[in-house]
């Protein structure tokens, strides 16, 4: 797959683990460097996980060859995630001010 | 809820020893969850025998057994009883099945071959022991022990050394259990000779039964119900009679007993139950926790019983079962039952010759099941195909699987929906086939 050494599902656990570092990176930054309350930054947290979790799902299906999995997995738990994560984002924001 | 300017002023900004306790704890408790997900991970993964949530251990038969419960005739099965009428009906010219399109996918000429070519292999080896056909090449009677019985340290090790020599052999799932009479055919029914084989005419007296898994391939059996498919048994089929003869060869070159078997000598999936192999299902088959039904199940008995036994395990399947019915809804013939709890009397239309009553299951009409078999041509396995424990080997199902023994009846509704959804389980597909025969994505030199 990748560069003929790593499989794809081992190429996507890798990139979800740097996806979860930048994001818990991106959160302890948002507290310590902004007045962001812990409320807010758990939702944003919350929609980062789901979002995450989505990618792992979606990338997974279509992995395993089942394509429609992966479209439902998009549906149902990426775009909760975005929502979560945007209300997060804009509960944060509107502290940041 | 805004903050006031003179909140903002006074809010701190960095971590607080609170917001620093407060990561602490979380981080902890993730740590803590992930060293004991993996340390079930770890115990599977040496075979140490720790029931890992969510499955549950259990010292007896894990399903109700009436008192006056009888054992099995093999002579009752249905491949018999249809060879039968069959032959009374039409004599040696009996027709072989319908007339089938050879020009649709699942059905040209080269995928009935590929059905054909491990039938053939395995009824060379052991005859039509998938019609119970007892004493059959490599799962025959007459092989004897070699030298003096060689004596383990322990019970532990004795298992341990079977099973990992199963697993050598090719075997993908091993449990060992007691041998238990009501398991064992009451007799041995040739239907070639015509014959009664009793256990009186078996070499030993077996003590020990050890039970195997064969995982039957994914994509296969989505082609169902075709020669793709059947093709998918059949081979399961030619590896169990090779796994299990060389594993009964290995404990007779241990000086011990063993005799090894498919669908002959007892009913398989009890024993597989009993040496915690899986759980029992509306279909009939054995449910396991890694590959759902998709397995075939071969046993091999011996007089050998210093072995640490395996307990039956449990994990929901009956509870998903009760509300799920994805397999009766699939069943082209019908033949699976609708009840929503199991029974331990047979079903709606009464007793038939291959009922086997006494026990608390869900009871399947074999004759009509059979019947289709004939019909399409092929070994149907919608059931198999459309069970939502039927999954490939990927992180996600293994998740979705754990939070299904974990959850309440009610929500088995709305996961089985999921699953319709989320497009598993399909029958009659004619893409899969073309999936099946797909070289996207395969390098047959190994590269990927």
């Amino acid at each position: 797959m990748f560069l003929g050494i790593f499989t794809g599902i081992e190429v996507l656990f890798f990139m979800l683990g740097v996806l979860t570092t930048l994001s818990v990176g991106g959160l302890i930054w948002l507290k310590m460097n902004h007045p962001v309350r812990m409320n807010s930054l758990s939702v944003l947290g919350i929609g980062l996980v789901t979002i995450i979790a989505a990618i792992a799902w979606c990338v997974s299906s279509v992995l395993e060859g089942e394509p429609q999995a992966g479209s439902m997995g998009l549906m149902v738990i990426f775009l909760p995630g975005l929502v979560i994560t945007t209300l997060g984002g804009r509960l944060a924001f509107q502290q940041m001010k | 809820m805004s903050m006031s300017a003179e909140n903002t002023d006074q809010a701190p900004v960095g971590l607080s020893r609170r917001g620093l306790l407060k990561f602490g704890v979380a981080s902890g408790s993730m740590l803590l969850a992930g060293q004991a997900l993996s340390a079930n991970v770890a115990a599977a993964e040496t075979g140490t025998e720790s029931a890992s949530f969510p499955v549950i251990e259990h010292d007896d038969f894990p399903y109700p057994v009436k008192p006056d419960y009888k054992q099995f005739h093999s002579e009752n099965n249905e491949f018999v009883q249809n060879h039968r009428r069959n032959m009374a009906k039409y004599g040696q010219s009996k027709p072989t099945g319908i007339e089938i399109d050879t020009t649709q996918p699942g059905f040209r000429r080269f995928e009935s071959a590929m059905n054909a070519a491990p039938w053939s292999v395995k009824r060379r080896n052991t005859g039509f022991s998938m019609y119970c056909q007892p004493n059959q090449g490599e799962y025959g009677w007459h092989f004897k022990p070699q030298g003096e019985p060689y004596q383990f340290e322990s019970r532990q090790l004795a298992s341990d050394v079977v099973k990992r020599a199963a697993r050598l052999y090719g075997a993908d799932l091993v449990g060992i259990t007691r041998q238990d009479w009501r398991w064992d055919y009451s007799a041995h029914h040739d239907f070639i000779t015509g014959e009664n084989l009793t256990w009186d005419d078996f070499p030993f007296k077996p003590k020990s039964v050890i039970v195997m898994a064969f995982e039957m391939d994914y994509e296969s059996l989505s082609a169902g119900p075709t020669q793709v498919s059947s093709a998918a048994t059949a081979v399961g089929y030619a590896r169990m009679q090779h796994t299990a003869g060389m594993l009964a060869e290995f404990i007779r070159g241990m000086g011990h007993n063993a005799v090894a078997c498919g669908n002959d000598l007892g009913l398989s999936v009890p024993y597989a139950i009993s040496a915690g192999l899986g759980e029992s299902s509306r279909m009939g088959l054995l449910v396991t926790y890694k590959y759902g039904p998709r397995v075939r199940l071969a046993k091999v008995y011996t007089d050998l019983d210093f072995f640490e036994y395996d307990k039956a395990k449990t994990f929901g399947v009956k509870s998903f079962c009760e509300r799920c019915q994805r397999c009766s809804d699939a069943c082209p013939s019908k033949a699976l039952s609708r009840d929503e709890k199991p029974t331990f009397d047979a079903p709606e239309g009464g007793f038939q010759h291959f009922h086997n009553p006494g026990i608390e299951k869900w009871y399947a009409d074999a004759r009509k099941c059979r019947d289709y078999w004939h019909e399409s041509g092929t070994d149907c396995a919608t059931c198999i195909t459309s069970c939502p424990y039927n999954k490939p080997d990927f992180w996600q199902h293994r998740m979705i699987e754990k939070m299904n023994s974990i959850m309440p009846g009610p929500l088995h509704t709305f996961m089985r929906e999921m699953d319709i959804w989320f497009g598993f389980g399909d029958t009659f597909n004619t893409k899969a086939v073309d999936k099946f025969w797909s070289p996207k994505n395969r390098m047959y030199d190994g590269r990927a």
